[in-house]
C-alpha cells in the first residue's frame, strides 16, 4: 500500500496563506500524532492528504500514485472528522444511523460487528439526530466511523475534542488494541498531548502552517532536556545548543533544550532533567530562540 | 497513557526494567511467560512497538527468549544476569548520587558509613 | 467502473428512491384532502383531486427536485465526499438521483393520467418533466452559491422558484392548445440548457471541499 506523501503542499484561502511549503511522509503501519496548536494548520492539512480539499500547490500521492479523484488510492483511507451539527440550511437533521448507513456504503472494509460493538460501549443512540448529540457523543461517532471503518490509513482529527477523561482513557485503549490486531495506519491530530504522547511511535509538530518536527516520538524526547540552575551556570550550560522559553526567577534560570543529538552531560553546576512532550511542545510554542 | 511509568526514561527501557524487577522479586521466575507486547501495551496504554521494543531489549541482552507460537519466557538464569549487570551501574546508578547528595547537605563520610550500619 | 464508483450511483439511486417516496407520499396525502372536500365542486372529489394532480403536481416536483439538489452540494454532497467519494461519482450521483425523482413521479402521474381518460395531460406532464430536470442543476448552482451568500439567498429563491412554478401553472392550462411538436421544440432548447448547466455544476463539484 505505500507511503502517503505531500509535497511542497501550499493552501491559501485568498490573501491568508494556511501551509507555507508542507512536505510530509506518512509510512504504513505505524500510530502518528499530528500535534499543533488550533489554527495550525492540522485539519487543512490532512484534507489535502486525503484528497478532501484541494491544494493550492503541491501532490500528494499514495504509493506514488496521485490521490485525488482517485478510486484506488481513496479505497484505502478513512478521514473522520467532527460532523457539523449545523449546516447552511439549519440543524443537521440526519440522523446517526443514517449517518452510519453511508459509512457502512463508502468504507469498503466496513465491519459492522465491530461498530455494533462499539455503538454499545459508547452508549449512543443512533435514532438521534446529529444535531441533538452532546459534544461526547458526537465525538464517539466520530470515532466509531474511524475505527470500524478498518481502512488501511486511519485519520482522526482531535477525536477527544468532547470525551471526558474516563472516555478519552476508553478511546487510547481501543485504539491500541485495534492496532495491535491490524496494524492499521492511524493518524492522530490532537491538541491534547500529553495523555496521547506514549501511542504515538511518530509525531509530527505543526505551527503556523509548517512542519516544525517530525520525528520519532522516543528519538525526539531523548534529546530534550529541562536545564535549570543559577543563570550563569545554566547559560553556560546550554551554549550552543538550541533553546527554548528560558524563564528565570531570582537568580535561578530554566530553559528547555532540543539538542541535534542526546547529550551525555550538561556539566555538573546544573540539574538536568527529562521533558514531557507537552511540555516540549508548549516550550516550542510559547518561545523560539536559536542557541549561540 | 502512562498510569505508573516515569518520565524519567524512555518507556521502552522502563518496560524491560519492570520486567527485570520482576524477576530480581521472584515474582517472574525462569522459564515462566512473559506478559505479550500486546498484553503490555494495552495495560500501560503504550504504542505496541513501544513495548515490543522492550521486550527485544530483554531478548537481546539474554534475559528472555521466544518460544515460536507461544509467546515470551524468562530465560534460565536470568536473574543472575540481571542481578550483575546491576552491579556494575550500581556504582553510577546509586552509590555516587548518595554521595553528592550527602556532600551537599553537609553529611560527612563517616557519618554516611554510620548510617549505612544502621540499617538493616 | 470502479468500485466506488458502482457505490456511489447505487447510494445516489437509493436517496433518489427515498426522495420520490416522499413525494408520493405527501402528493398522496394532498390528494385524499382534496378528494375529501367534494362538495363545492361540479365533478366527484376524486376526479377533482385527480385534476388537480395532473396540472399542478408536476410544479411540484419541479420544486422538489429543486430543493433536493440544492442540499446537495453543502450537506449530503458533503458527507460523501467526507467519507471517500470522488467528485466526479457526486456529480454523476447526483444526477443519477435527480432523473429518479423526476422519472418515477412522472411516470405516476402518466399512469394515473392513462388509467383516468384523462390523457390529454400527458403533454403537460412532459412538459413539465422538462422543466423538473432544468431544476436539478438550478438547485444544485444555487446550493453552491448559498454557501457565499446565506440564507436570504434560499428566501429569494424559494420566492422565484414559487412564482415560476405558478406561472407554468397557469400556462399549463393553456397548453393543451400547443401542437406536440412544440414541447420537441422546448426538449430541444432545454437539453441544451441542461448541457450547459451540468457542464457548470461539473466545474464547481471538481471544487467541492468538506466544510
Amino acid at each position: 500500500m505505500g507511503t502517503l506523501s505531500g509535497r511542497n503542499i501550499v493552501k491559501k484561502y485568498g490573501k491568508d496563506t494556511v501551509l507555507k511549503n508542507v512536505n510530509i511522509d506518512i509510512e504504513e503501519g505505524k500510530i502518528y500524532g499530528l500535534i499543533g496548536r488550533n489554527g495550525a494548520g492540522k485539519t487543512t492539512l490532512l484534507s489535502i492528504l486525503t484528497a478532501q480539499n484541494p491544494a493550492t500547490e503541491g501532490t500528494v500521492t499514495l504509493d506514488g500514485e496521485p490521490v485525488w479523484e482517485n478510486a484506488d488510492a481513496l479505497s484505502h483511507i478513512c478521514y473522520s472528522r467532527e460532523i457539523n451539527q449545523v449546516t447552511i440550511f439549519g440543524p443537521n437533521t440526519l440522523k446517526v444511523k443514517e449517518y452510519l448507513a453511508t459509512a457502512r456504503a463508502f468504507y469498503a472494509n466496513w465491519d459492522e460487528e465491530y461498530a455494533k460493538e462499539l455503538i454499545e460501549k459508547f452508549g449512543i443512540d443512533t435514532k438521534k439526530k446529529i444535531s441533538k448529540l452532546s459534544k461526547g457523543m458526537l465525538s464517539a461517532v466520530t470515532i466509531i466511523v474511524a475505527l470500524a471503518s478498518k481502512a488501511d490509513i486511519t485519520i482522526m482529527d482531535e477525536p477527544v475534542a468532547g470525551l471526558d477523561v474516563v472516555a478519552r482513557e476508553q478511546f487510547y485503549k481501543l485504539v491500541i488494541e485495534e492496532y495491535a490486531n491490524t496494524g492499521r495506519t492511524f493518524i492522530i491530530s490532537t491538541h491534547i498531548i500529553e495523555e496521547a504522547a506514549s501511542l504515538f511511535e511518530k509525531v509530527i509538530i505543526i505551527d503556523d502552517g509548517e512542519i516544525k518536527y517530525e520525528d520519532n516520538t522516543e528519538d525526539l524526547l531523548s534529546r530534550a532536556y529541562r536545564v535549570s540552575g543559577e543563570v550563569d551556570a545554566v547559560n553556560k550550560a546550554v551554549e550552543g545548543f538550541k533553546i527554548y522559553h528560558p524563564e528565570s526567577i531570582g537568580r535561578n534560570k530554566v530553559v528547555t533544550v532540543l539538542a541535534e543529538e542526546p547529550v551525555d552531560s550538561f556539566g555538573n553546576e546544573v540539574q538536568v532533567e527529562p521533558v514531557p512532550l507537552q511540555s516540549l511542545f508548549y516550550a516550542m510554542c510559547v518561545d523560539e530562540r536559536e542557541g549561540a | 497513557m502512562l498510569d505508573n511509568l516515569g518520565e524519567d526514561k524512555s518507556i521502552y527501557l522502563q518496560i524491560g526494567e519492570m520486567i527485570e524487577d520482576e524477576i530480581l522479586r521472584d515474582i517472574l521466575h525462569e522459564e515462566e511467560q512473559v506478559p505479550s507486547t500486546t498484553e503490555l501495551s494495552k495495560f500501560y496504554k503504550i504504542n505496541p512497538a513501544t513495548a515490543a521494543k522492550g521486550i527485544n531489549l530483554l531478548v537481546d541482552k539474554g534475559i528472555l527468549y521466544k518460544r515460536r507460537g507461544i509467546g515470551m519466557f524468562v530465560q534460565k538464569g536470568a536473574k543472575e544476569k540481571i542481578m550483575e549487570e546491576r552491579r556494575k551501574s550500581f556504582m553510577e546508578t546509586f552509590v555516587k548520587k548518595i554521595i553528592t547528595e550527602a556532600k551537599l547537605i553537609g553529611v560527612s563520610r563517616s557519618e554516611l558509613k554510620k548510617m549505612i550500619d544502621s540499617v538493616e | 467502473m470502479s468500485n466506488l464508483s458502482k457505490v456511489s450511483a447505487k447510494y445516489y439511486f437509493i436517496e433518489g428512491l427515498k426522495a420520490s417516496g416522499w413525494c408520493v407520499l405527501i402528493q398522496s396525502v394532498i390528494i385524499l384532502f382534496q378528494s375529501l372536500e367534494a362538495s363545492n365542486h361540479s365533478m366527484s372529489g376524486i376526479e377533482y383531486a385527480i385534476e388537480n394532480l395532473l396540472s399542478l403536481g408536476i410544479v411540484f416536483v419541479i420544486l422538489m427536485n429543486g430543493v433536493y439538489s440544492m442540499y446537495g452540494p453543502n450537506w449530503y454532497d458533503n458527507i460523501v465526499l467526507a467519507m471517500g467519494g470522488r467528485r466526479k461519482d457526486i456529480f454523476w450521483g447526483e444526477i443519477i438521483k435527480q432523473f429518479t425523482i423526476v422519472f418515477i413521479n412522472s411516470l405516476l402521474y402518466i399512469i394515473v393520467a392513462i388509467v383516468s381518460s384523462n390523457t390529454g395531460y400527458v403533454v403537460n406532464i412532459l412538459s413539465g418533466i422538462i422543466f423538473a430536470i432544468i431544476a436539478g442543476p438550478i438547485g444544485v448552482i444555487i446550493g453552491f452559491t448559498v454557501g457565499k451568500f446565506g440564507r436570504y439567498v434560499i428566501l429569494g429563491v424559494v420566492v422565484i422558484a414559487g412564482s415560476f412554478g405558478y406561472a407554468m401553472a397557469m400556462s399549463s392550462l393553456g397548453f393543451f392548445d400547443f401542437p406536440p411538436y412544440s414541447v420537441a421544440l422546448l426538449g430541444l432548447v432545454a437539453s441544451i440548457l441542461y448541457i450547459v448547466l451540468e457542464i457548470w455544476v461539473y466545474k464547481l463539484y471538481q471544487r467541492l471541499m468538506v466544510i
